[in-house]
């Protein structure tokens, strides 16, 4: 990992304040510091907010490189990347705590069937404290051609069965960033549940794979530096990564 | 019986043969000609001698004769023989001549195209008329063809939005303005006039007529009116609208229009001339004239937005997709409107340069083909139903030049002359150039002279924001254009810390800045100080996150509800089944509670109890019914900081079960 040196603006130009009390992070001081933040009045916020990023997937070998088991090939892959292993159980899921840059990062993979996720998300950022805008939920979208991956700050469930579990523990809530890789339409008439819990062709094997590595440097971007202009233009680019000729 | 004549080689080769004349007692003729419509028949042309023909045989013979009598050469031995008349040659019956037209027969049809009137090429240009302004007259400007009337507060054009902004290179009729001449005589019906009607319109605008008056449509009130004012006679615009409309005003107005189905309808000629009295005949009656637009003229909604308003006078009050709301002013008095003169027939379009050209500005025609063989493989980025609303397409083609200089749409099951339209109208919103419209698909090329608008968007936020990171930002990402990917580039930036984390030295630990040193190296030497223990502190603060995740771990470990595997057990199926064997004997979980935001003097309160009871940092809360909170009331996004707060169980009814248990 490579940390780019910036040199700064000297910091003249913001008055040095020496209120300490103002904010109330202070009060971390006692006992576990599990988030701060460090918070400029205009600049980029540098959060140390723990991420839990929870892949969706079914369990077991059998379901392994299945269509609605994209979410845990995207984890295997961030996973491998950032050198973060995941050898433990806790709440039905698999996890592997790390960190990406400086920011501390909980990797997970629920081990209950796609239709009850929740029930391990859920406890999980209750125990780890992570604030609801911090849980990425990556899973795969049908709305999107195969391939096309979108970062959103929030959203519904789409129909998936997974995501609906998870909004239903996390108190119903739907304001968690989401990552969505594409899978693209059931051709023809073919049963929705047939077509997730099919493998992928050769042709989508291989736009898969390019998303995913794409996709591992966004999420990176994201834990960085949240939701900002880089995430837009992802997006963009996502949308019109096929459009080339 | 036909004559023929026949040249049979009888001689040897080398000599031709003499002709040989057939002897008939009638001379020989050349013209072939049949009785019973022979196939070989030529038509039946008789060579009627002229006057003038006859006289001049007859006088040749005369001096002929008389020169022989003078010469004595050619001695008349004989008295001039008794004229005998040889008889007139049979003429054919009339149906076998072909060329002549019977009542059993037609004339053969002659397939001569050259001869056919309507194959004729006649070119008949136009002259088009000089640009001096007669009184009344036909423009033909930059603007494209417009009806220049005395007295008439702007230009007449057939349609306001879809004229193309080009000059036209020709007409092709003559031009003739479409209005109608100032007093239209009766046409004739062969009745007398209609005796006039006895209806007394003392209604004005503002004097209603009573309502359930018998044979009155209803007729809204004008308004709304501030407390305190009515109704004012005004003639000029700005009065006859009044004072901007409150909110509460316009959403009144709003919602009694939502579901009417009394509307307007713009299709694909967009803002006619006509349609500007049917706005006024809907103002008659109420206040509010809602338009739909859908088709071509919603590319570009912000030109129609802003023609309506020029136009007709009126507000838009909202507008949407391709919904158009239209008030027509508070002082609005039917009476007093402008009155154009209608237009009685659509006008011939003129003739407007093509659209695209075989090889388009700033391309060889080797390029113009290659960029149109690369087109017929390129996926379309959208397609267009006939009757859709277009607002975002010009966004659309916009975002998609990023990504590659040519864009095709999907146009199929359109009018043709639609997507030509707004093939043209992407012309000069985005601005491109068209290069094809084959397979009913519009492909556009970007230009030369593209920017893209990532490299502009990052000035004006490096200008807003004077931060370091996003200067560091225009630094880096150079090649913001080429890169569809975005790498992130990581920065921290330890000069953003306020000197609100400041030095906790007890927890300055050096050896853990040997990651960070290389940036402790760079700081000013003015601010090292207090730099460098703000780095120490940010580094303490990211250390202690991460180190209190690990011990939140090792103690979800040591409590049973975590189990940490070896590397061998981490295939997929045996993960499952330890995880499904675990699950049975662990404890369960706490659940996800999620704070609602409150108003800010609750939160203060939470704040504060917050600090009270910020010795339990882990929350074991005790079972509780799921079905507590209603979740879909939720509408509100979380806008305040949960950084330092941890979702605790500050509810009352947390409250009352720490009473209780």
């Amino acid at each position: 990992m490579l940390y780019t040196v910036s040199i700064s603006k000297p910091c003249i130009a913001y008055p040095k304040s020496t209120s300490q009390s103002q904010n109330p992070s202070n009060l971390k001081r006692i006992g576990l510091r599990v988030s701060a933040t460090l918070r400029e009045p205009n600049g980029v916020k540098v959060e140390y907010t723990p991420w839990l990023i929870v892949g969706l997937g079914n369990p077991g070998n059998k379901y392994h490189g299945t269509r609605h088991n994209v979410g845990f090939e995207m984890v295997d892959r961030i996973s491998q990347e950032e050198r973060i292993v995941m050898n433990t159980i806790q709440s039905k899921a698999l996890i592997g705590i790390g960190s990406i840059g400086e920011v501390p990062v909980l990797l997970a993979k629920p081990q209950g069937y796609m239709n009850f996720s929740g029930e391990s998300v859920g406890p999980l950022a209750a125990y780890y404290q992570v604030p609801l805008r911090h849980v990425l939920l990556l899973y795969d979208e049908m709305s999107l051609p195969n391939g096309v991956l979108r970062l959103q700050p929030k959203g519904g469930h789409g129909y998936h069965n997974g995501v609906k579990s998870v909004i239903e523990h996390l108190d119903g809530c739907r304001e968690f960033p989401r990552f969505c890789i594409g899978i693209g339409n059931p051709p023809g008439t073919m049963d929705m549940k047939a077509f997730l819990l099919q493998k992928f062709s050769d042709v989508e094997r291989k736009e898969i794979d390019a998303a995913l590595e794409q996709g591992v440097d966004a999420v990176r971007s994201l834990v960085l530096n949240g939701f900002d202009d880089r995430i837009t233009r992802f997006n963009l680019g996502q949308k019109y990564k096929y459009h080339k000729v | 019986m036909a004559l023929t004549l026949k040249t049979i080689i009888q001689f040897p080769i080398f000599a031709s043969p003499p002709p040989h004349q057939p002897h008939h007692h009638r001379p020989a003729t050349e013209i072939r000609f049949s009785r019973w419509n022979n196939a070989n028949a030529q038509k039946f042309i008789r060579h009627e001698r002229t006057q003038k023909e006859t006289e001049d045989e007859l006088r040749f013979i005369k001096r002929f004769e008389s020169a022989g009598k003078i010469a004595n050469l050619q001695p008349t031995n004989t008295t001039p023989s008794p004229f005998k008349s040889t008889g007139t040659p049979s003429a054919p019956s009339r149906p076998s001549i072909p060329g002549k037209k019977s009542k059993y027969s037609k004339p053969p049809q002659n397939p001569n195209p050259s001869s056919h009137p309507a194959f004729k090429r006649i070119v008949r240009t136009r002259k088009l008329p000089t640009e001096n302004e007669d009184e009344t007259g036909i423009k033909l400007g930059d603007k494209g063809l417009s009806y220049v009337i005395p007295e008439a507060p702007f230009e007449f054009q057939y349609s306001y939005t879809e004229t193309p902004k080009v000059k036209p290179i020709k007409l092709r009729e003559p031009p003739i303005t479409p209005f109608g001449p100032g007093t239209m005589p009766r046409p004739w019906t062969g009745k007398k006039p209609l005796p006039p009607s006895k209806k007394k319109m003392d209604f004005d605008s503002f004097t209603l007529p009573p309502p359930h008056k018998k044979g009155v449509k209803p007729v809204q009130a004008p308004g709304p009116f501030l407390p305190g004012s009515g109704p004012k006679y005004v003639q000029s615009r700005e009065e006859v609208l009044g004072e901007p409309l409150s909110k509460e005003e316009i959403d009144a107005l709003i919602k009694g229009c939502l579901k009417s189905q009394r509307q307007l309808n713009m299709g694909r000629d967009g803002l006619t001339h006509n349609m500007l009295d049917n706005i006024h005949a809907h103002w008659k009656r109420r206040r509010v004239c809602k338009i739909k637009c859908k088709g071509v003229c919603t590319v570009d909604m912000d030109n129609v937005r802003q023609q309506l308003e020029e136009k007709t006078g009126g507000k838009i009050i909202y507008s949407k997709g391709g919904v158009v709301y239209l008030f027509r002013g508070r002082n609005y008095n039917y009476k007093t409107r402008p009155v154009f003169p209608l237009m009685l027939w659509k006008p011939i379009t003129p003739v407007y340069p093509r659209l695209i050209q075989r090889v388009p500005e700033g391309l060889t025609l080797e390029e113009a083909i290659e960029m149109r063989k690369k087109g017929r493989q390129l996926i379309p980025i959208c397609k267009l139903g006939k009757n859709g609303v277009y607002s975002d397409l010009v966004n659309d083609v916009k975002e998609a030049f990023e990504a590659c200089d040519l864009v095709r749409i999907n146009c199929e099951g359109m009018n043709g002359s639609d997507y030509r339209r707004i093939g043209a109208k992407l012309k000069d919103l985005v601005p491109c150039v068209l290069i094809s419209f084959e397979h009913e698909h519009i492909l556009v090329w970007r230009g030369r002279d593209w920017k893209s608008m990532l490299t502009q968007e990052n000035d004006p936020q490096g200008a807003k924001h004077p931060d370091t990171n996003t200067d560091a930002d225009i630094d880096i990402d150079t090649d913001v254009g080429n890169s569809v990917v975005v790498v992130p580039s990581l920065e921290s930036s330890p000069e953003d810390v306020t000197e609100e984390e400041h030095a906790e030295t007890e927890l300055i630990n050096s050896t853990l800045n040997d990651m960070y040193g290389v940036e402790s190296m760079t700081l000013d030497g003015s601010e090292d100080e207090t730099e460098s223990s703000s780095t120490v502190s940010e580094n303490t603060s990211n250390h202690d996150c991460l180190e209190g995740v690990a011990t939140l771990l090792k103690q979800a470990v040591h409590d049973g509800i975590a189990v940490v595997l070896d590397d061998s057990y981490l295939d997929a199926d045996t993960v499952y089944a330890r995880a499904v064997v675990f699950a049975q004997s662990a404890p369960p979980g706490s659940s996800f509670r999620h704070q609602r935001p409150k108003k800010a003097a609750t939160q203060v309160e939470e704040k504060q109890e917050a600090e009270e009871t910020n010795g339990k940092e882990v929350v074991i809360a005790s079972e509780r019914k799921k079905g507590e909170k209603t979740s879909r009331t939720r509408k509100k996004d979380l806008k305040d900081n949960y950084l330092d707060v941890a979702p605790q169980a500050t509810l009352r009814v947390d409250e009352l079960a720490k009473l209780l248990g």
